[in-house]
């Protein structure tokens, strides 16, 4: 049997006390959908409990004129329904709909959704293609980590132990940029993700790819933008070759960083297709 | 690319056990002195809706509300045996047993109510027990109750229906296994993505004989369950053994479909009598289900000119039956 | 007189039980408690087929809160017990055949300890070769599983000459097909409360789809007459077949007897998923003759089905498979070989459709390939071999007026018909 000590601070200063003071066997509840089954399968064995949901410093969504801040309690529920979400980043909407079912929505967390870095994790490659930052607070400080360093590897944030991610930082995208989220499951809801494609697309008049950035999610142990593919389209007009071409390379780069596992008769050709195909509608829609 | 196909999935379920296992059923009728009634069986309703049906008959024969009457099921102790609750034998079989002991304490109430109204021609209708000739010629079903108890006439029936049949010939199988049967036959339409193998039911149109439907929107619900579970089985179910131990241990391994899975299912039942069975009914329980996925899996093969051998036919097989196929397997 | 024919019947009027039902006023097994109630919990063996070579319970009889852990000794009844043939032991004795074999038993004062106990009862094992499907359990020289071997049953399906049958066939097509393993994935697992009252009756209230079936298995394992055990069933949260089987029954029943309190033992999801009764897989090998205008004169077919360490309800199930492998259609020649084998998977037993919809994927399959080598459509093609009064099935039952398929098939043609979106597809229905 299990026990553990548990505190559900309201101040951010007391939490952070907490965390530091317990650093080395303290877990974090930021919503508790991926914690509390593991707690309850004995997979873990914390002694503390710290809960965050009652924090409201780590709450909220806000925005300045260049930037948009999601406070890491924010839940898929409430990105979901955030008007500013749906203006500025209609990828995100999109991936938190997509999440689990109503009530793994409305408890599942973005903060935890990175911190548990797993890789089937729906949030994680969205904010990744964003080029986001998070915003990590503890008794010594804060400072802003680009999300693409904030992970060391599958399920380990690569952050102090006595630190807390408070917030996630996304710049606005320049006018004209399209993005597309699609997400292929084993059915329509309370599914983990088999695999998801992220894109964020802008074109210049005459249809030259300007900037595109592309993360291929639940393929990889850790989720991450695929440059080569990024470059291999960049600067160039999307020809019918030129995407068969990418949707080959798409394949070829998940195998460089996976190897042959079990799923890669499946997964390699059908992450391929499905780059294509998004990112062909992506290009037709404008 | 998607494409789309068409699939037919034909079925006969014999109904009960078969084959000279024992198929039994019992029910208890107790009617209490101011008219209400208690009824006894050892079946169980898992969710299917035998106890409503139960009720449905109940009333049927005694003319009383079915909603009013206390059902007490599966209690060793206190309700007669009635068998297990399978073969879609429970309306059959169990329904069987209620006509029976509804009809036996029906007569014993008849011979009451025509002592006291003098007449012979009685009906027993909402709540009422009159004269058909003369409806002025009436008691309450309350009132019946009361009366009869004063005469010292039994207030407990209990009779039993036997849905036993003769064996088969054990060199041949050959011979009259079963009471009787259910029939259904069901269509489904699919689309099919051939870039990533996923296989989208676009509508189920089932057809079944449910010789009568004692509650239509029992039948058509029962009939929707089991369309959903059959495309669980055609689509994605997969207890997965590998040198014996099990890989699948987890609902969030072993996947059901959810209420976003689910096609329009266009539901018509029809009534081809079984002269054996209560009011003809048939049973529902597995015809609901059996025809889903051939009917899947048989527009799967008419989308794509290809046929799924190894089930279930969830995305990785029918990409790579794509697959194999274009490579010229 | 005009009055209709039916007052109540006919009818869609609402469930009786409905309103508890959504209401969460329905009581099912594990809602239920009483004072002074322990936690039941089953330790298995974990490895697919082994010798028993030592059984160290000490560690958890000796831990604070634990009231009993019982073995393969301590039944006061027979060790044995099964839904139709009593080939599983309630405790392993000497040796397990499947994962999901009940090693010992125990009753603790909360659901935590009754795990942690488990975990506490050391076994050791001797591993032995495993058997995983038909093939294998009937090649020579396979490890028995059972004493009878691993062949559980064989039966023969002969109607009329298939040799000759086939003789007359434009068109013979042969196919095989393997399905999967299913679960059940009732929202309710199985789950129980048994207790003894002060006469030493013991009360079981439980998840059951045939209460007595479950009366006569607890009842000799716990040495006790019938009449000494009453089973009631809780609300059951769905079966399918599932809740056929003794899940939980002899198990609680015998530690509530050991302990004389009462004791309750609830399977996780994980534990029903893994160890309770499945949908049979099943191999069907089928070979069909059809004459050029459609009509068919021969079926032949082989049955494998893999019942698991356990019979279950098995045999019937695989056994049916095979009689209704020629579907609802009229064959004159038919031979069907089944083979129901036992192997170290785990047990498989009922399931709504219970052999039949294994079946139903072949015998459509084959119905479609045939048409379509004969240039007829589908469902005209089926319309053309329906049983029908007076024709009979493969197992010789010859069809009265309550025959339906016909019916079902002719609906469904006038579905298809008035629906414009399907007007290509009814090319050659007519």
């Amino acid at each position: 049997m299990q026990s553990y000590e548990y505190y559900a601070p309201r101040s951010l200063p007391d939490a952070l006390e907490y965390l530091a003071e317990n650093a080395k066997n303290c877990r974090i509840i930021a919503g508790g959908t991926d914690l509390i089954p593991a707690l309850r399968n004995e997979d873990i064995h914390p002694a503390f409990l710290l809960n965050i949901m009652e924090i409201a410093e780590v709450g909220g969504i806000s925005e300045t004129e260049q930037t948009v801040r999601i406070g890491a309690i924010t839940t898929f529920n409430d990105l979901a329904e955030s008007g500013l979400i749906r203006k500025e980043f209609p990828i995100l909407s999109e991936m938190a709909l997509s999440v689990g079912g109503p009530q793994t929505r409305n408890r599942g967390t973005i903060g935890g959704n990175i911190a548990s870095a797993a890789p089937a994790a729906d949030g994680l490659p969205v904010f990744l293609s964003l080029d986001a930052e998070v915003e990590l607070s503890s008794r010594r400080g804060k400072r802003n980590l680009p999300l693409n360093e904030a992970i060391a590897k599958a399920w380990t944030p690569a952050w102090g132990n006595d630190e807390l991610i408070t917030a996630i930082r996304i710049k606005k995208l320049p006018s004209g940029t399209r993005t597309a989220f699609y997400k292929l499951a084993r059915r329509q809801a309370m599914a983990r993700s088999r695999m998801t494609i992220s894109l964020i697309l802008r074109r210049d008049p005459a249809g030259i790819i300007e900037e595109l950035r592309f993360v291929p999610g639940s393929v990889m142990p850790v989720p991450r933008r695929m440059e080569e593919i990024e470059k291999l389209l960049t600067g160039k007009v999307p020809t019918d070759e030129l995407l068969d071409q990418a949707a080959r390379a798409v394949g070829e780069e998940m195998v460089k960083v996976t190897g042959i596992r079990w799923s890669t008769g499946y997964k390699k050709p059908v992450l391929g297709n499905l780059f294509r195909i998004v990112l062909s509608q992506l290009i037709t829609a404008g | 690319m998607k494409k789309r196909g068409i699939g037919y999935g034909s079925m006969f379920y014999g109904l009960g056990y078969g084959f000279s296992r024992t198929d039994i059923a019992s029910a208890t009728l107790e009617i209490s002195q101011d008219g209400s009634i208690i009824a006894r069986s050892g079946e169980v309703d898992y969710g299917q809706g035998s106890d409503t049906v139960f009720c449905q008959i109940i009333a049927e024969e005694l003319g009383v509300d079915y909603s009013a009457i206390k059902l007490i099921t599966a209690d060793t102790d206190v309700t007669p045996d009635s068998g297990p609750t399978s073969a879609s034998r429970l309306t059959f079989v169990g329904g069987n047993a209620f006509i029976k002991t509804s009809r036996s304490l029906k007569k014993i109430l008849n011979g009451v109510a025509e002592d006291i109204l003098g007449a012979s021609d009685l009906v027993f209708r909402e709540g009422m027990v009159f004269s058909r000739s003369a409806p002025e010629k009436s008691i309450s079903f309350k009132k019946l109750a009361g009366r009869a108890y004063a005469r010292g006439v039994p207030a407990v029936v209990t009779e039993w229906y036997n849905n036993t049949t003769q064996d088969v010939d054990p060199e041949t199988g050959q011979g009259d296994a079963y009471a009787t049967y259910c029939w259904a036959t069901q269509m489904a339409e699919v689309e099919v993505d051939t870039e990533t193998g996923r296989v989208e039911v676009l509508r189920i149109v089932a057809v079944t004989d449910v010789g009568k439907a004692l509650n239509p929107l029992n039948c058509e619900a029962q009939i929707e369950g089991g369309v959903v579970q059959g495309l669980g089985y055609a689509l994605e179910e997969e207890i997965k053994e590998e040198g014996g131990y099990v890989k699948t241990g987890t609902l969030g391994e072993y996947m059901i479909p959810t209420s976003l899975d689910i096609p329009t299912i266009e539901v018509h039942l029809l009534e081809v009598t079984e002269p054996k069975g209560p009011y003809g009914a048939k049973g529902v329980g597995e015809p609901a289900l059996i025809p889903t996925p051939p009917a899947v899996l048989n527009a799967v093969r008419d989308a794509l000119g290809l046929r799924i051998h190894k089930l279930p036919a969830n995305l990785e097989n029918v990409y790579h039956l794509i697959n194999g196929a274009e490579a010229g397997n | 007189m005009n009055e209709p024919k039916f007052q109540c019947i006919g009818r869609p009027l609402p469930r009786v039980d409905a309103l508890d039902k959504v209401l969460g006023r329905a009581v099912y097994a594990g809602d239920i408690s009483f004072p002074h109630m322990l936690y039941g919990k089953i330790l298995r063996a974990g490895v697919p087929h082994a010798v028993i070579e030592e059984i160290d319970i000490s560690a958890a009889e000796a831990m604070e809160g634990v009231a009993c852990v019982l073995t393969a000794r301590d039944i006061p009844g027979i060790n044995r017990y099964g839904i139709a043939f009593p080939d599983q032991k309630v405790l392993a004795e000497d040796k397990v055949i499947s994962i999901a074999d009940p090693v010992a038993a125990v009753a603790a004062e909360s659901p935590e300890l009754a795990r942690d106990a488990v975990k506490a009862i050391r076994v050791k094992y001797r591993a032995l070769p495993v058997v995983t499907n038909p093939h294998e359990a009937l090649a020579e020289g396979a490890p028995a599983l059972h004493p009878e071997g691993n062949l559980f049953q064989y039966v023969k399906i002969r109607k009329g000459d298939v040799a000759e049958g086939f003789q007359q066939a434009d068109i013979i097509l042969e196919d095989t097909f393997q399905t999967q393993v299913q679960d059940h994935t009732y929202l309710e697992t199985e789950s129980g409360i048994a207790r003894m009252d002060k006469q030493g009756n013991l009360i079981l209230q439980t998840v059951s789809q045939g209460p007595f079936r479950d009366r006569a298995q607890v009842a000799a394992v716990c040495g006790l007459p019938q009449n000494r055990v009453r089973v009631i069933r809780a609300t059951v949260g769905g079966a399918f077949g599932g809740k056929d089987d003794v899940s939980v029954q002899v198990h609680v029943a015998l530690l509530a007897q050991a302990t004389g309190r009462p004791v309750r033992l609830v399977f996780t999801r994980e534990e029903s998923l893994t160890t309770q009764t499945k949908r049979h897989a099943i191999e069907i090998w089928s070979r069909w003759g059809v004459t050029k205008d459609g009509k068919l004169c021969a079926m032949e077919g082989k049955v494998y089905g893999d019942t698991g360490a356990y019979a279950g309800l098995g045999p019937f199930v695989v056994k049916k498979c095979g009689i209704y492998l020629c579907g609802p259609y009229y064959i004159p020649a038919v031979k069907v070989d089944i083979y129901t084998t036992y192997t170290n998977n785990i047990i498989k037993s009922a399931y709504r459709g219970f052999g039949v919809l294994q079946a139903s994927v072949v015998h459509e399959a084959m119905m479609d390939e045939l048409a379509l080598k004969c240039g007829i459509h589908p469902l005209k093609f089926r319309i053309m071999n329906a049983l029908d009064v007076g024709l009979d099935t493969g197992t010789g039952q010859v069809m009265k007026e309550d025959c339906g398929i016909k019916a079902t098939l002719k609906k469904m043609r006038e579905v298809v018909m008035n629906d414009p979106t399907l007007k290509t597809h009814c090319e050659g229905l007519r």
